[in-house]
């Protein structure tokens, strides 16, 4: 199997290109960062693999993501690379491509954004550059495909090509250094070559690399010899700029600037980053989001969806039933069990999409950036920076890819705060709960009380973070430098796309864990110590919810449906709803108001839903903790201090509450 | 002078990056912010905010403090 790697500067266009070329799905965005792990594809015409790697400047890695692409450089073998170029920033780009010519492997560039550049009067002759850097420059736009059939076709006759690597002269103090270095390096897949230069820049991962086969001690006194010949000036500064004077001069054959229109986005920002408006523009908008969300857009739908359910659907499924002469225990569990279980999860589809689908025009548009930018003052507070405030609003859709998003953090310190404290974002998956409490008790106000809540877990959050980092995660040197990419109109095309690829775990969750856990708590509802068919109340759910009842009684709710509904909610917090569902025997989601109206009052059911924001991350989310922290020790904390939290914020509510007569 | 103490809107150009911590530095680099680089100075989040920086075709966001370690002297 051919195996091709995607190589380019963060957002230029890499995961676009890799759709466009393997005819998957990966999620896009606008943004520094979206991708954060290296995703495989199979070329369209069987052509062989392609893999489309995280976004970098240069091998020399800052952050986790960018340790991804450069360990794939060392590790695995590939036959050749794309590297994706962004016409409109090619001095940034071709940096890292003069690396890539070092490195020696078959490449093709692909110059993207043409169209961009031209807009803001930057003409980028590509043949001339194809003649400059001896290679393939194919002019593309990957958002739309142009380009892209010369690109595969010149990647087909990569391989068969033998290419030599770029050499640009260092100057003979670093030169002597890299020949001896090279002496020192065994024959091995890579170019030696370029193992000592990126040893020479201080290259952490290639030092690793070269520690691995031989001894340091040797490498370390060439280098701190070349280092006392620079006068001053270090390593890494001064091969930086002799690949910057390289690239400099590429870019005065290649290059001609015109003039630039004014720019939309240029406008757009005087207004969203204005001084004093930036701030409020940004909550107002998310207040407005969640006006949509909730009361003015998915509520009538859920409301629609609900009664299609509870009527015409069971109505059909008991005629069906009926018709094929099924047998008590089979109707109970078809109507009891799933359609009330499964169904009253999925009623919440629409406001899930609503959600997904503002989120996506966020990432699309460019605005995230911006929104760090915004928020840097506030996170520098508590310990943290502006690029932390991304993996938390992506939080609001799942906890899981936001986990995965804090890759893009440099410090690691602060990469695991945001790792711990991100599940206290309010997740699509506790929206279905809020939505049917605050739906029953507080119908007037609904957009606000959910409101509420989500803005309790970023208090807390912040709270948590402020803590974390002043104590047993005190970090040092926290820094923040974040690229504002333009603005660009989102393609209706691709936010329908990216909201379906975010919500379809959503549907695909109602058909698996979901549905077994109804099916399950169907079966521990009907099944009792004394048989079968036995009233709930005896039932083996019954029984074992008494257990953890008493315990809950403190903080407003200690009734064995509740303590059973948060059990099972530890699997996916969707299954509480299904859960009550079931328990409370009731066909629709209406009804199933009236019911908790009835065994709960307002103020516990607020409590209720702060302890369900707040109690544990699901098990997707603590999987995926697990494998981004690599430690144990972090994940139980994660576990521990959510049930600890939410039973504190829990036992004020209704404590404090019920003392000011609630 | 640095840049700490440019007035919005204002053309410079970057003389030294000498100050800033070695991190924030090849970051700025990694984005084509170098010695020679024409900047302008365009905006201040209040409180104490970062502030935003275009270059020729790029803007980038850092904080206040490392923009104090940046020297720079006017464009003419």
């Amino acid at each position: 199997m051919l195996t091709y790697a995607l190589f380019g500067n963060p957002n230029t266009g890499k995961t676009s290109l890799f759709n466009q070329l393997t005819g998957s799905y990966q999620t896009v965005g606008n943004w520094a960062g979206v991708t954060v792990e290296k995703k495989i594809g199979k070329l369209k015409g069987n052509q062989g693999e392609l893999i489309d790697l995280p976004g970098i400047y240069t091998l020399n890695p800052l952050s986790e993501d960018e340790t991804v692409a450069m360990n794939f450089l060392l590790q695995e073998s590939f036959e050749g690379a794309v590297n994706i170029v962004d016409a409109s920033h090619l001095d940034k780009n071709l940096y890292l491509t003069v690396q890539l010519l070092e490195f020696g492997k078959p490449l093709v560039i692909g110059l993207n954004m043409v169209d961009v550049a031209k807009r803001r009067g930057i003409d980028v002759d590509a043949q001339k550059l194809e003649e400059v850097l001896g290679i393939p420059v194919v002019p593309i736009i990957a958002r739309s495909g142009q380009g892209l059939d010369q690109l595969q076709t010149y990647l087909a006759q990569l391989s068969d090509k033998s290419r030599r690597a770029l050499r640009l002269n260092y100057g003979d103090a670093v030169e002597q250094a890299i020949e001896n270095i090279e002496a020192n390096i065994p024959d091995d897949s890579h170019n030696r070559r370029w193992l000592a230069l990126q040893f020479l820049e201080g290259n952490p991962i290639v030092e690793k690399y070269l520690s691995e086969n031989i001894s340091m001690d040797a490498l370390n006194r060439f280098k701190q010899q070349a280092e006392k010949l620079l006068n001053g000036r270090s390593l890494y500064q001064h091969i930086q700029t002799v690949r910057q004077e390289f690239v400099q001069d590429v870019m005065k054959k290649t290059v001609r600037k015109g003039k630039a229109n004014v720019l939309l986005s240029e406008r757009l920002d005087q207004v969203l980053t204005h001084r004093i408006f930036g701030i409020p523009i940004f909550l107002g908008l998310m207040f407005l989001i969640f006006q949509l969300t909730f009361d003015w857009l998915g509520t009538p739908l859920s409301d629609a969806l609900d009664s299609f359910f509870a009527g015409p659907l069971t109505g059909w499924l008991e005629a069906l039933l009926g018709a094929m002469d099924a047998t008590v225990f089979i109707h109970r569990l078809i109507i009891d069990g799933i359609v009330a279980g499964v169904g009253g999860v999925l009623v919440f589809v629409p406001q899930i999409f609503i959600l997904f689908f503002f989120i996506s025009i966020i990432e699309d548009s460019g605005y995230m950036a911006r929104v760090a930018v915004l928020m840097d003052r506030v996170m520098e507070k508590i310990g943290l920076n502006g690029k932390a405030f991304i993996p938390m609003i992506i939080g609001f859709g799942c906890n899981v890819p936001a986990v995965m998003a804090t890759r893009s953090i440099e410090q690691p310190k602060e990469r695991l705060i945001t790792m711990l404290l991100s599940p206290l974002m309010s997740c699509s998956a506790r929206l279905p709960v809020y939505a049917l409490f605050a739906g029953a008790f507080f119908a007037e106000n609904q957009g606000i009380v959910v409101l509420s809540l989500y803005v309790l877990g970023i208090i807390l959050a912040f709270a948590l973070a402020k803590l974390l980092s002043s104590t047993i995660l005190r970090n040092e040197g926290s820094f923040f430098v974040v690229e504002l990419p333009p603005y660009h109109t989102p393609q209706v095309r691709s936010l329908i796309r990216s909201t379906w690829e975010k919500g379809k775990g959503f549907i695909k969750k109602a058909g698996t864990i979901i549905f077994a856990g109804t099916v399950l708590i169907w079966l521990l509802s009907y099944t009792g110590p004394t048989g079968m068919d036995v009233s709930i109340d005896e039932s083996f759910l019954a029984v074992s919810g008494q257990w953890v009842a008493p315990l809950l009684a403190p903080i407003g709710f200690g009734t064995w449906e509740a303590g059973v509904a948060l059990m099972t909610g530890a699997l996916a917090k969707e299954v509480i709803i299904s859960t009550m569902n079931i328990i409370y025997f009731v066909p629709d989601v209406d009804t199933l108001k009236g019911v908790i109206m009835a065994s709960f009052t307002p103020l516990q059911a607020y409590s209720f839903m702060a302890f369900v924001l707040l109690y544990m991350p699901c098990i997707a989310t603590v999987a995926v903790i697990r494998k981004e922290s690599h430690s144990l020790k972090w994940t139980l904390f994660s576990l521990v201090y959510g049930l600890v939290l939410a039973y504190l914020v829990s036992l004020v509510i209704y404590q404090v509450g019920q003392l000011l007569g609630f | 002078m640095n840049l700490f103490d440019i007035k919005e809107g204002e053309k410079v150009t970057i003389t030294s990056m000498n100050g800033l911590q070695d991190r924030v530095r090849r970051r700025l680099q990694h984005l084509g912010l170098m010695e020679g680089s024409e900047i302008c100075y365009q905006c201040k989040v209040p409180f104490g905010g970062p502030c935003i920086l275009a270059t020729e075709n790029q803007k980038i966001g850092i904080r206040r403090k490392d923009a104090a370690c940046i020297q720079v002297r006017k464009s003419c």
